[in-house]
C-alpha cells in the first residue's frame, strides 16, 4: 500500500511538470485558437535565455545576480513572445486551420536550427534555482524540486484562472477565444488580446523549464516535453487553464503506476504509450477534452 | 642578376624544398554538424584534421604519400549519407570511409564490399552490424563489451557476484542492444554477474525516483546508464534524493565529461566512464602531445578528440601498411582492407591511445583480447582509472 501510495505521489508531482508546460499550449491556444507544435521549442528558448543570463554573462566577466537574470530573461521572453505573434501567426489570422497547423511545424524547425545557430548542440548547465534532495514525510519520500514546482503550478493556476475570469484584460482574451468577429465587433483588440497570450505562453513555458531543469542540464532534446505535454492540454481541454494541471495529474498518476506495474512485463512500453493512447481516447470520446468548451453551432 | 635568375632559382629553391608528393588519397568523414552530435563535432573533426596534418608532414612525406581529408555533414541521418555517399564515391574515390556511429553502419555497410572502400569508424559497436566478411570496422568493440571490461574490474574488486542495475530506452535498438549484451555477460558468467533490474525510461525524463526506487529494492551493486546524457544526470539526481550513494557507469557520448559540463560531480564520485581508448587525460598519451603541437582551428582536446584521433590514426597506419605493400601509388579501398586484416597494430605505433589491435574478417571490430580502459570521478574531478589496459571477458554475440 505505502508502494502504491509513493507510485501515486511522485506521479502527481511528474505530472503537475507536464501540466505548467500544458498551461502554457492553453493559453495560447484560448486566444488564438492555435495549437503550437513548437512550445518544446518555446521552452528550450526560454532556458537558453537563462543560460545565457546567468551562465553566460558570467563567463564573460558579469556576475550577474539570479534574480536579476530571471527578470532579464523574462523581459527576453516577453519579446521573444510578441515576435512570434508579429511575425508568423499574425498573418496568419483567417487562414485555414491547415495553413497555420503547418506553420507551427514550420517553426518548430526553424527554433531548432536558430536554437543550434545562436547556442550551438553544446549541453549547458541550468542554474539550480529549486532545491535538490527530498523531504521524508513519514513512510514517504517527496522530491523537494518537484514539490516545489508542484505548488508553484498550483498556484500559477489559480492566478492565471482569476485573471481570465476576474479582470478586465483576462475578460477581453476570453472574448477573443469565444470568437474574433464578436471580439472584434465589442471594440476588443484580437491582435493585442492575442500578442497577450503568446507573451504568456512563452513565460510559462520558461517557468516549466525552471522547475524541470534546475540543477541538471540544457540540450536541444529537452524539447521532446512539449510532445509530452501537448496530450495533457488536449485532455485537460485546449481552453482550460484549470484543466491542464489535472489531466497532467492523471497523466502522470497513470504513467508512474504503468511504469510500477506493467513495465516490467512490458520492457517499458507501457508507461511510453499510456500518454499517447489516453489523448486518441479522449479524442474519440470527447473532442473538447474533460474541461474544454463544447461549442454548439446552429445553422 | 636579372628578375628572370631570380624568378628560376626561387621557382628551383620551392621545388627542391617542398615535399615530393606523388600520390595523394582522399578519406571521408562523416560529420554530425547539426544532429543530435553537433556540440562534440568541432573537437571530433579537430583530431581527424590534427593527426592526418601531422601525418602528412612528419610520415607522408617521406612516403610520398599525401592524404586529403574530405568532411561532409551527414546529420547522423541516414537519409542524407545514402544520398550522399554516392557523389562521394565517384568524386572523391576514397580509399576509406570514416564514419561516425549507427546511421553510417546502417547506410552503408551492405554496399561497402561492393562499393570496395572500407569504412572504419570511432564510435562503439552494436551486435545488430556484427556481421562476418563486412567491410566496416570501428576502433572499439561493442558498447557492451567496454562495460564488460569495467564490471570484471570492479567484480574483482569487490570479490563476490556483482548486482548490476540497467537505465535505458526502447527508442534506440543501439540503447536496448547496450543491456542485451551485458545481460549477455551476466549469463555467460553467472557466478560473476546478475543483471538484477532494467529501467526503460524516456531520453529526458522529468524525474528517474521512482525508477531507481523500484531498483534500489533489487539491491544492485552499480547502475549501467548507456543512453542519454539527461538520464545519466537525473539517474544521479534520483539517487540523491533517495539518500543512496551508487556508481553509475556510462560511456563516452553520455560520459562525466559530458555530464560535467552540467552537474556538480561531486554528487557523482565514484562513478565511471568506459570506452576502449585511452583516457584523455591519461598522464603519459603522446598522441595528445602531437595534437597539442600540431592543433589549429577551435577543437580542444577531450574525450571525443582523443577518439577521432585514434580513428584517424589507425587509418594512417593501415595506408602505411598499404603503402608497404602495394606501392605508394597504387593504394586503393581493397589495398586498405587487405592491409587493415593482413597486420597487426601495436599500441607504440598507436602512440598509446588504442591497444594493441588485431582485426579480422569474423567480426567488425578488433578481436583476440580485447581491452579497455575507464575513467572515474574521485573529489568531483574525472580522474583515469589506472594506467593498464583492463581484459574484456570473452562471451559470445547476443
Amino acid at each position: 500500500m505505502i508502494k502504491l501510495l509513493q507510485v501515486l505521489i511522485d506521479g502527481t508531482l511528474v505530472g503537475l511538470v507536464y501540466g505548467l508546460v500544458a498551461i502554457s499550449f492553453v493559453v495560447i491556444y484560448r486566444a488564438s485558437k492555435i495549437v503550437n507544435l513548437s512550445q518544446g521549442e518555446v521552452l528550450v528558448f526560454g532556458a537558453l535565455f537563462l543560460w545565457t543570463f546567468t551562465f553566460g554573462v558570467k563567463a564573460l566577466g558579469y556576475d550577474m545576480p539570479l534574480w536579476l537574470g530571471l527578470l532579464v530573461t523574462m523581459v527576453a521572453c516577453v519579446g521573444f513572445g510578441l515576435l512570434l505573434e508579429r511575425f508568423v501567426f499574425r498573418p496568419l489570422i483567417g487562414q485555414p486551420a491547415f495553413a497555420i497547423f503547418m506553420a507551427s511545424i514550420a517553426l518548430l524547425v526553424m527554433l531548432r536550427g536558430t536554437a543550434q545557430l545562436v547556442w550551438t548542440a553544446e549541453t549547458r548547465p541550468f542554474p539550480a534555482f529549486l532545491p535538490g534532495g527530498a523531504l521524508q514525510l513519514g513512510p514517504f519520500m517527496v522530491s523537494t524540486k518537484l514539490l516545489i514546482g508542484a505548488l508553484f503550478t498550483i498556484a500559477l493556476t489559480a492566478g492565471l484562472h482569476l485573471f481570465f475570469t476576474r479582470s478586465r484584460r483576462g475578460l477581453r482574451l476570453a472574448a477573443v477565444a469565444e470568437d474574433h468577429n464578436t471580439a472584434l465587433s465589442l471594440g476588443v483588440s484580437v491582435r493585442g488580446a492575442i500578442a497577450v497570450a503568446w507573451i504568456l505562453g512563452t513565460v510559462v513555458a520558461t517557468f516549466g523549464a525552471i522547475v524541470f531543469l534546475s540543477g541538471r542540464i540544457v540540450s536541444l532534446e529537452v524539447a521532446s516535453i512539449g510532445f509530452k505535454a501537448l496530450p495533457v492540454a488536449l485532455l485537460g481541454g485546449l481552453e482550460s487553464i484549470r484543466g491542464a494541471p489535472l489531466a497532467g495529474i492523471l497523466i502522470g498518476v497513470g504513467e508512474a503506476v504503468a511504469m510500477a506495474y506493467l513495465d516490467p512485463v512490458t520492457n517499458g512500453v507501457a508507461s511510453n504509450v499510456l500518454p499517447f493512447a489516453v489523448m486518441i481516447g479522449v479524442l474519440l470520446l470527447r473532442p473538447q477534452g474533460l474541461f474544454g468548451w463544447k461549442k454548439i453551432e446552429r445553422l | 642578376m636579372t628578375f628572370k635568375t631570380v624568378f628560376a632559382a626561387a621557382a628551383m629553391l620551392a621545388a627542391v624544398s617542398a615535399p615530393a608528393w606523388s600520390a595523394e588519397y582522399t578519406m571521408s568523414a562523416s560529420a554530425d554538424f547539426s544532429g543530435p552530435f553537433a556540440d562534440v563535432m568541432p573537437n571530433a573533426m579537430s583530431g581527424i584534421e590534427t593527426i592526418t596534418a601531422w601525418w602528412n608532414k612528419d610520415v607522408g612525406a617521406k612516403l610520398g604519400v599525401k592524404v586529403n581529408i574530405k568532411i561532409y555533414d551527414m546529420r547522423y541521418d541516414a537519409a542524407v549519407i545514402a544520398r550522399t555517399w554516392p557523389s562521394i564515391l565517384s568524386r572523391d574515390q576514397p580509399i576509406m570511409h570514416l564514419g561516425f556511429g549507427s546511421p553510417d553502419l546502417t547506410t552503408l555497410m551492405t554496399r561497402l564490399p561492393n562499393d570496395k572502400v572500407p569504412m572504419l569508424i570511432g564510435t562503439a559497436m552494436v551486435s545488430m552490424v556484427w556481421k562476418p566478411e563486412g567491410w566496416h570496422f570501428s576502433i572499439r568493440p561493442t558498447y557492451s563489451h567496454e562495460f564488460a571490461g569495467l564490471l570484471d574490474e570492479l567484480q574483482k574488486k569487490q570479490g563476490r557476484k556483482l548486482r548490476i542495475g540497467a537505465v535505458s530506452t526502447q527508442t534506440a535498438a543501439g540503447f536496448v542492444d547496450q543491456v542485451k549484451g551485458v545481460e549477455k555477460l551476466a549469463a555467460t558468467y553467472a557466478d560473476r554477474f546478475e543483471v538484477v533490474d532494467t529501467q526503460w525510461v524516456a531520453t529526458s525524463p522529468v524525474s528517474m525516483t521512482s525508477n531507481i526506487r523500484a531498483m534500489l529494492e533489487k539491491k544492485p551493486d552499480v547502475i549501467l546508464v548507456g543512453g542519454t546524457t539527461a538520464q545519466v544526470t537525473a539517474t544521479a539526481a534520483a539517487l540523491e534524493e533517495l539518500n543512496v550513494k551508487l556508481p553509475i557507469i556510462n560511456s563516452t557520448h553520455n560520459g562525466l565529461t559530458e555530464v560535467a559540463k552540467g552537474f556538480d560531480l561531486k554528487k557523482m564520485n565514484g562513478s565511471y566512464s568506459a570506452f576502449s581508448f585511452a583516457p584523455d587525460n591519461q598522464a603519459k598519451l603522446p598522441l595528445r602531445d602531437i595534437y597539442e603541437a600540431n592543433k589549429t582551428g577551435n577543437g580542444q582536446w577531450g574525450i571525443i578528440t582523443t577518439q577521432s584521433a585514434a580513428q584517424a590514426l589507425l587509418a594512417l597506419r593501415v595506408l602505411e601498411k598499404a603503402v608497404a605493400k602495394v606501392g605508394k601509388d597504387k593504394v586503393n579501398g581493397q589495398a586498405m582492407y587487405d592491409a587493415l586484416l593482413a597486420n597487426k597494430f601495436t599500441e607504440q605505433e598507436l602512440l598509446g591511445v588504442l591497444p594493441d589491435l588485431d582485426f579480422d574478417a569474423s567480426a567488425p571490430f578488433p578481436v583476440g583480447a580485447i581491452k579497455t580502459k575507464a575513467q572515474v570521478v574521485v573529489d568531483g574531478k574525472i580522474q583515469p582509472l589506472g594506467d593498464t589496459w583492463l581484459p574484456v571477458p570473452a562471451f559470445d554475440k547476443w
